[in-house]
């Protein structure tokens, strides 16, 4: 488990994260939602390990973060950011296979090849595997960028069984709807297969159909937390956005629609 | 026979029995490479000018070395460039640069004369025996500098009879409208010449470095030299420019109508010294009481 | 551009690059302003091997092994670690466009050798000593130490920081430059101002053996630590922090990529002077040609710089003969015009 404990964090003398406690559990999808600058992916920065909390712990396993190296922990957890910036033109396949960085010459009994094309296939990228990522519209990277992650954790045949954790940053961004269902579609099947998915999220719909759990933060706090169930209601959506909010369920499925108030 | 000639023959031994095909052998007359305006004007005062087969940029005088293959700037020399002149030798003053290539000139033993940086009457009588010593021309040198002392007596003997010193300013590039020009300060060899012609150079600073209008309408000496040269320094055009400056009117060199464009060679230290201080000496004289 | 690379062309490539590097040193051996022959420095190099006594060496003995042959390893040596220098500046700012010269690495190292050439011999240190060591020792010195003040300077609570580490260069390149011009038009002879004029285009003029040694002392264990930086710096092309999800050490591989650069181009600008160009043109080379993996762009880069400048020095030491070209010059009057083509070539393709 990933977990942070009433961990703090603050930009000179805003604090962006106060004293908030979320866990990432294997084998769960945890949504991340909250108006822009709620501090959603400073509290990212804080459980990814690459800023320290100024109060608070970040455990992975109960083991604070900072004791693990950079190397370790990259092989538990793989981060998408929100957007990537790429100067030099790698081909879409190199991009994918950078995710394997962390593994080299550790894992001899991965693939590593056959865990790329998996990747690739995965993130629905394999047909522009050869092309040039600076060729590729900004949802296509966002896919490679994507399949890099995926490649990163790869559950594959762990000889350790430890848990990896997939950490998505507006994952969903740039994608057409098509691809924001599969791109949420495969966090929902890496789940199943053991591994723990955060997800940073502005469509609560997408929330509601894919994740178990939520955590709504408002001003650097959490607003709400808990299944999408009982945290993701249009009362709290309402409340936090801002907005005139109406549950609709239907068959089973359930949506929140807006309006301005 | 002299060590220099000895060193020739020893040479073209070695020569005979490594480069036979190459070099022809007949051909005994020495190959000088001179480096440093200097040290190739001496060469040719002693009498060894035909020998001198390649020279470096610096050296413009006599005009016919201009017409000689060049090895580069006296600050920039190569030694293979200069070996593959085949040189049997090489006279040069210590100004040569780069530091490492004079080293490795040095150290490969090389037949190479060293003579001192020229900026000096001592340095000058110095390089010619050196040089006259090498060639086997050690009375030419000695009736050369005889001739020098006399002709800086000579101005010595005039200036003697001024009751005053004129002061004056040496100027590399005179200055215009746009600004001031590059004078020659303390221990330059502008300020040199000045007082082996009998004057007193005032410009206060060291090296050649940009006067400006105003610190020469302060300084105001009663005569100003400009070096002239068809290669760099000052233009005939750009003195009678500097004349017209509507700064300048009020200064003494001006009034005097005491600006004198001198050629830039005359600042060389070689063997035509005594010629450029009596040139300087009688400029001075113009204005002198 | 040419697809993936596989890893048996890979080793093609190199093997390629070497055997060029190789065939071009033994050429240019036998090209200079002296006539020799392949015999004669057959039997140079024989004589060498079997340490034929020094009196029975051929009289070629001293021009190929002492002139030449120091400033043809030179050469190489030199040209591989700009170009190396050059690479790792531009993985580590992101930059297609960065030199060795944004760290401060160039303007200290100036610095250092306006010191040695004019203010020294201004407080009254002169000597043999000073004009042969100290310039490169002063602005091997000079370069690394503003490296590293800048380098500290742009810590931001522990972690240097890329853009103010540029901006710090920028501010520190000023103060440079300005010292430097306070000491050329005050203090400096007008001889001294030719020396500095002519150490800052470069040459490898005057080469000796010793000089070669210690610069591949230096620069030998700069480039295998850079070898090792193939892969981090992979990741550092997506940015610090994604490189940091991939599970690099940032802030190790920053220090030693900053302190790897700043050593190599300290010590071949202390020897050498100011050789541009080859820093920027020889990573480009290889990128445009085999892509920007920096496993094998480091060592390739270094090959083709060594390649480069090879060439460079080779036309250096004839194009003028018995006179020298300032290598420099000609780096960059070659150089220039190609980047520039690059440059436009690339911009056509959208990509660098």
């Amino acid at each position: 488990m990933l977990k942070a404990d009433k961990v703090s964090f603050s930009y000179g003398r805003r604090t962006v994260v106060d004293q908030v406690t979320v866990a990432i559990e294997p084998g769960k999808v945890i949504a991340l939602l909250g108006p822009n600058g709620a501090g959603k992916t400073s509290l990212f920065r804080l459980l990814s390990g690459s800023v320290a909390p100024e109060s608070g712990t970040v455990t992975l396993d109960g083991k604070p973060l900072k004791d693990y190296s950079a190397n370790t922990l990259a092989k538990r957890r793989a981060v998408l950011p929100q957007t990537s910036q790429l100067g030099f033109n790698f081909m879409v396949r190199e991009v994918v296979e950078m995710g394997r960085l962390p593994h080299a010459k550790a894992d001899k009994s991965t693939d590593e090849e056959s865990v790329v094309e998996l990747a690739m296939e995965w993130a629905d990228i394999k047909h522009f595997a050869d092309r040039h990522y600076m060729s590729l519209s900004g949802g296509e990277r966002q896919r490679v960028q994507l399949a890099r992650c995926l490649a990163q954790v790869w559950p594959g045949e762990k000889a350790s069984g430890e848990s990896t954790y997939l950490m998505l940053d507006e994952p969903t961004n740039n994608l057409d709807i098509s691809h924001q269902h599969t791109c949420l579609r495969e966090a929902r099947r890496l789940a199943d297969k053991g591994v723990g998915v955060a997800c940073i999220l502005h469509d609560f719909n997408l929330a509601l159909a894919y994740a178990d759990s939520c955590v709504v933060m408002f001003d650097g706090m959490v607003r709400a937390a808990g299944t999408v169930e009982t945290a993701l209601t249009a009362e709290v959506v309402g409340d936090v956005f801002g907005v005139n909010a109406t549950l609709i369920e239907q068959d089973g499925q359930r949506v929140i629609a807006t309006l301005l108030k | 026979m002299s060590h220099f000639h000895q060193w020739i023959f020893l040479k073209s031994l070695l020569l005979v029995i490594t480069l036979a095909p190459v070099v022809l052998l007949a051909d005994a007359k020495p190959r000088i490479v001179t480096v440093g305006g200097a040290a190739t004007e001496i060469v040719f005062a002693l009498g060894g000018g035909d020998d001198v087969v390649a020279v470096d940029l610096s050296s413009t005088y006599p005009a016919k070395v201009r017409d000689l293959p060049q090895v580069g700037y006296i600050r920039n020399i190569t030694p293979e460039g200069i070996l593959s002149m085949r040189p049997d030798l090489i006279v040069a003053t210590e100004t040569l640069g780069p530091p490492a290539a004079k080293k490795m000139l040095k150290q490969m033993g090389a037949p190479m004369v060293w003579i001192p940086e020229p900026k000096s009457l001592a340095a000058l009588e110095n390089g010619l025996r050196t040089i006259g010593k090498k060639l086997g021309k050690s009375a030419k040198a000695e009736e050369i500098i005889l001739e020098v002392r006399a002709k800086l007596a000579e101005s010595a003997d005039t200036a003697k009879q001024w009751s005053n010193k004129p002061t004056a300013v040496f100027f590399l590039a005179p200055p215009s409208s746009s600004g001031g020009g590059r004078a020659g300060g303390k221990d330059t060899r502008g300020a040199e010449l000045i007082e082996l012609a009998g004057g007193e150079s005032v410009v206060d600073f060291s090296n050649f470095q940009v006067m400006s209008i105003e610190s020469l309408i302060k300084t105001d000496p009663d005569v100003i030299f400009v070096g002239v040269s068809d290669g760099h320094g000052a233009t005939p055009e750009s003195v009678e420019a500097m004349r017209q400056l509507p700064g300048l009117a009020g200064i003494k060199a001006v009034k005097n109508n005491a600006i004198y464009a001198v050629p830039l060679d005359d600042l060389s230290f070689g063997p035509r010294l005594g010629d450029a201080v009596q040139r300087w000496n009688a400029h001075l004289a113009e204005v002198a009481k | 551009m040419p697809l993936r690379i596989p890893e048996k062309r890979r080793i093609w490539i190199h093997v390629a690059l070497v055997t060029i590097m190789l065939v071009l040193g033994v050429v240019a051996l036998n090209i200079g302003p002296l006539k020799s022959t392949w015999g004669e420095i057959w039997q140079v190099i024989r004589d060498r091997i079997l340490f034929v006594a020094v009196d029975d060496r051929s009289w070629a003995d001293p021009i190929i092994w002492n002139l030449r042959m120091p400033r043809i390893v030179m050469a190489m040596l030199v040209g591989a670690g700009l170009a190396v220098a050059g690479a790792l500046m531009q993985g580590l700012f992101r930059n297609p466009l960065a030199d060795p010269g944004l760290i401060g690495v160039s303007s200290g190292s100036a610095m250092g050798a306006v010191v040695s050439i004019i203010v020294l011999p201004y407080i009254g240190l002169t000597g043999d000593w000073l004009m042969y060591a100290a310039t490169p020792i002063c602005a091997m010195v000079g370069g690394v130490g503003i490296t590293f003040l800048i380098y500290q300077l742009s810590r931001i609570g522990g972690r240097i920081n890329v853009a103010s580490m540029l901006l710090t260069g920028i501010a520190i390149n000023a103060i440079g430059g300005a010292l430097i011009g306070l000491a050329v038009t005050q203090i400096a002879t007008a001889e001294q101002l030719q020396s500095f004029t002519f150490w800052s285009l470069g040459s490898l003029n005057g080469v000796l053996w010793p000089v070669v040694g210690i610069t591949a002392l230096v620069l030998l264990p700069c480039l295998v630590a850079a070898l090792w930086l193939g892969k981090p710096l992979n990741a550092f092309l997506f940015g610090e922090l994604e490189a940091y999800h991939l599970g690099v050490d940032v802030p190790k591989v920053k220090r030693i990529a900053i302190v790897v650069s700043a050593l190599m181009v300290g010590v071949t600008v202390g020897f050498t002077g100011g050789i541009g160009f080859i820093g920027l043109v020889a990573p480009h080379i290889i990128r445009l040609s085999f892509g920007p993996d920096h496993r094998f762009l480091l060592p390739a880069s270094a090959l083709c710089g060594a390649i480069l400048l090879l060439i460079a020095d080779t036309l250096a030491r004839t194009v003028a003969a018995p006179a020298e070209l300032q290598i420099g010059i000609l780096t960059s009057l070659i150089g220039g015009p190609f980047f520039l083509m690059l440059l436009l070539k690339s911009r056509k393709e959208m990509s660098i």
